[in-house]
């Protein structure tokens, strides 16, 4: 799944650490987010969703390619 | 959420390891005082019981490692379980079929058992590697 994590993280100019920190989850799993290895659960998504006040497809778009 | 897990600190595994490490050592210990000599049955019990306390241990620490993870991070220790405990199972029937069949006469299933933490292990570095990017992959992210 394509995301814009680490757009609206460089807006901001969080790190990883500091977004990790809002989200409340590990600098691996932003890092993971970011780079595509892993897709996060829809729990999660909304809650990266609300942290950037944006809505979910927004940030997240599905890949169609797959 | 399950996230607010972290909130404690971060999660590590050397608990682990060290219930590992442990687990090794006491069965080694154990093996040498048996063959030492014989002892009463209260101490014998408890000589027996001894390496039984580190998997315990072992239990315990990884108990408290998964509750405190990030979705990611179980994923990763589902992985390395899922790992870990097949292969465990196969170097088990491998060497007891192995034994039957007349090979690998001298070895004792039981000191295969203080090593099955390595399975564990490797299962933990290839899955930790699997959802780790590469400086290749961030770069092109970047792009």
């Amino acid at each position: 799944m394509k995301n814009r994590l680490r757009v609206l993280r460089a807006e901001r100019e969080w790190t990883q650490e500091e977004l990790a920190a809002r989200l409340g989850v590990s600098r691996q799993t932003v890092h993971a987010i970011e780079a595509r290895k892993y897709d996060p659960s829809l729990p999660l998504a909304f809650k990266i969703a609300e942290t950037f006040e944006r809505p979910i497809e927004e940030i997240f778009e599905p890949d169609r390619a797959r | 959420m399950q996230t607010d897990a972290l909130e404690s600190g971060k999660p590590s595994e050397l608990p682990l390891l060290v219930a590992a490490g442990m687990l090794i050592v006491l069965y080694m210990v154990v093996k040498l005082a048996i063959a030492a000599g014989d002892l009463p049955g209260p101490v014998r019990l408890a000589r027996g019981l001894l390496p039984a306390t580190a998997i315990g241990l072992g239990i315990l620490a990884e108990l408290r490692l998964v509750r405190r993870l990030d979705e990611l991070q179980r994923r990763i220790q589902l992985e390395a379980l899922a790992f870990g405990y097949p292969t465990a199972l196969l170097i088990f029937v491998a060497i007891r079929f192995l034994q039957a069949d007349g090979f690998l006469a001298g070895w004792e299933l039981g000191d295969v058992w203080p090593f099955i933490p390595f399975p564990y292990a490797l299962g933990l570095w290839l899955a930790v590697r699997r959802y780790t990017p590469t400086t290749h992959a961030n770069d092109e992210e970047e792009r």
